[in-house]
């Protein structure tokens, strides 16, 4: 996952009217995206919500010039653990059905319920339109940036400053990884490679983990001596300037918002009508 | 083990965030008094050094297609046996968990609270105190440090199955087979990394690894903790197969008198079985009625390894409990 680190950060450091946007802004309308996504039940009146969540989502990555690409790319990348549990739920029935119809018998036993199919469909939803929230908020904000955001928004500073030195060390580490990998393979060390003994794999990278936690550790000290030597104590948090929104942060909150309370609300009402 | 957004319902999503809260704002506290607060920095640093070890995969022991699935460790055991509490895995777990969250989309935001409980507060503490009570009773860094990594993966995919029944996105019974299966697997890597890193730090900086002062440890205890746990375990397995099928002496003696059974024989008439079940509701008025979660200790679906299992999980839960209670009493004195 580090790897993507530097690629991550590469598209945030663009130029849009997306990326220019304020932190805070953009945390808080995307948290409220997801929170009400989370917060609709489990019914179909989800599917209306996540097609016109994900329109809204469209528009602003098209807003945002990034290449639909590095939007598949990164899907693609956090999608295995939830896929796997949305793929096997049209196998099972569920409590939030009263009735499940069978579709398709299969061997051993094994029925697909259109109920569940229906329900794997509204988890799928709800999972992309959630994670596409964040890979939005990531692609097109700094991580400092987001620090700065989440302090100014009321982080108490010893997480400010916890985070920071994290931020700001993984790029670091990012690196020491590449030129472990890099080493490894000069030596022809493959921790996938089937011909070599398992023992030896698992203690290769056994040593390679404690390699780095050292390493860690002793850039850890060293930090903290040079930080001690610069005045660094008990008192000393990140300096964060105040920075009041512009019109165009408010019209964008407003409206991300009202849309996030608005759109779930209107079709919430409208579904239990028509039921 | 990342649990995504919308796999929960809102209200147990922040039933999990608040637990969550309650043990960082501990660890928080923990820093501050063991470490010193101006050792956080180094804590910093070495979270961002998890995030790294954790991008490490490597093949799974076993696998259908050779070399195809891939772990990776997920550190809570080492950083809680090398720092010498299982705060600090709460600390920096939950550091490079916010990060996976809010920048890689990894692990959802509303069930950051569930995910930070499960690798960050289990995987520290029980790879802690694994690692604690088996070094002290066989005095096998090695392999107490493999256990520990091995039990701090697995636990944590069992409870995490657990959750995601409560909230009924996924089947108990299935959900604790796959997870199960797949992160006993797995946890080989955990286990064997966690030693071998281990041995690895205690030989190069031997000064970093937290150790226990000798007035702290006490051997008989871990003895009985290691010994009981070992036990019960041995019982979960082979109780089922020796369980006796038909009802308890309270059940017998109930159906007995509403005629549903002779008390000198073992068959009993369901119908008038039921009805005396009916009977007793209209009789005390008392109609409450509650699923269990395992009814008669199994899981719906399988046969004996499912009754296997059931025990087993609820030895460990009871074992949980039990520990943080007794911890909590003790604390109190």
């Amino acid at each position: 996952m580090i790897e993507e680190l530097f690629y991550i950060e590469k598209t945030a450091y663009k130029d849009s009217i997306i990326h220019r946007l304020d932190a805070r802004v953009k945390i808080v309308s995307m948290l409220a995206l997801i929170i009400a996504m989370v917060a609709l039940p489990y019914t179909p009146a989800v599917f209306a919500v996540g097609l016109v969540f994900f329109a809204f989502f469209a528009i602003l990555w098209a807003l945002s010039m990034l290449p639909p690409l590095v939007y598949a790319k990164r899907l693609l990348m956090v999608l295995p653990f939830g896929l796997f549990i949305i793929l096997f739920q049209i196998f099972f029935t569920n409590r939030y059905y009263g009735v499940f119809h069978v579709i398709a018998n299969l061997p051993f036993g094994i029925h697909i319920y259109a109920e569940s199919i229906e329900f794997a469909a509204i988890l799928l939803l709800k999972f992309v339109i959630c994670v596409s929230a964040i890979i939005l908020l990531s692609s097109t904000t700094k991580l400092h940036d987001m620090l700065e955001g989440a302090g100014r928004m009321g982080l108490p500073p010893e997480f400010a400053l916890t985070f920071g030195m994290m931020i700001r060390y993984l790029f670091v580490f990012g690196y020491m990884y590449r030129k472990i990998n890099e080493s490894l393979a000069t030596r022809c060390f493959d921790p996938f490679n089937s011909a070599l003994p398992y023992r030896y794999r698992i203690k290769q990278l056994g040593y390679t983990v404690g390699t780095i936690f050292i390493r860690s550790y002793q850039q850890g000290e060293r930090v903290y001596t040079s930080m001690l030597c610069r005045g660094y104590g008990r008192d000393s948090h990140i300096f964060i300037v105040k920075k009041p929104l512009r019109a165009i942060d408010w019209t964008f909150l407003v409206i991300c918002c009202a849309f996030s309370i608005t759109v779930p609300i209107t079709i919430w009402l409208t579904t239990v009508r028509l039921y | 083990m990342h649990i995504p957004d919308g796999f929960f319902p809102i209200s147990q999503a922040i039933v999990y965030w608040i637990i969550a809260l309650v043990f960082i704002a501990l660890s928080l506290r923990w820093a501050k008094r063991e470490m010193s607060e101006e050792k956080v920095p180094l804590v910093a640093v070495l979270a961002a050094g998890i995030f790294a070890i954790q991008t490490l995969n490597m093949a799974l022991p076993i696998s259908v297609i050779p070399g195809g699935v891939s772990g990776h460790v997920v550190g809570a055991a080492l950083a809680a046996i090398v720092l010498g509490s299982p705060f600090a895995a709460v600390f920096i777990l939950t550091l490079v968990l916010v990060l996976q969250g809010i920048f890689f989309g990894d692990g959802g935001i509303t069930a950051m609270g569930a995910n930070i409980i499960n690798m960050g507060v289990l995987g520290g503490f029980l790879g802690f105190y694994t690692y604690r009570s088996v070094n002290t009773v066989f005095r096998n860094r090695f392999c107490a440090a493999f256990i520990a990594g091995w039990i701090s993966l697995f636990i944590p995919s069992i409870v995490c199955a657990v959750e995601l029944a409560v909230a009924g996105t996924l089947p108990l019974a299935f959900g604790l087979v796959t997870m199960g299966v797949y992160h006993a697997v797995i946890g080989i890597i955990e286990g064997g990394v966690t030693a071998f890193a281990l041995s690895l730090i205690i030989h190069a900086r031997p000064d970093i690894v937290g150790s226990e002062s000798p007035a702290r440890t006490n051997k008989t205890k871990d003895m009985v903790i290691v010994a009981g746990i070992a036990i019960a375990l041995a019982i979960a397995i082979f109780a089922p197969y020796y369980a006796s099928i038909y009802p308890d002496g309270l059940d017998s003696t109930f159906l007995s008198a509403y005629g549903a059974k002779d008390t000198t024989t073992v068959h009993i008439n369901e119908s008038k079985a039921v009805l005396a079940e009916s009977a007793v509701a209209e009789k005390t008025g008392n109609t409450f009625s509650w699923d269990a979660p395992l009814p008669d200790y199994t899981l719906p679906g399988l046969e004996k390894p499912g009754e296997v299992l059931a025990i087993i999980f609820g030895v460990l839960v009871l074992f949980i409990l039990g520990f943080g209670i007794s911890r909590f009493i003790t604390r109190q004195h």
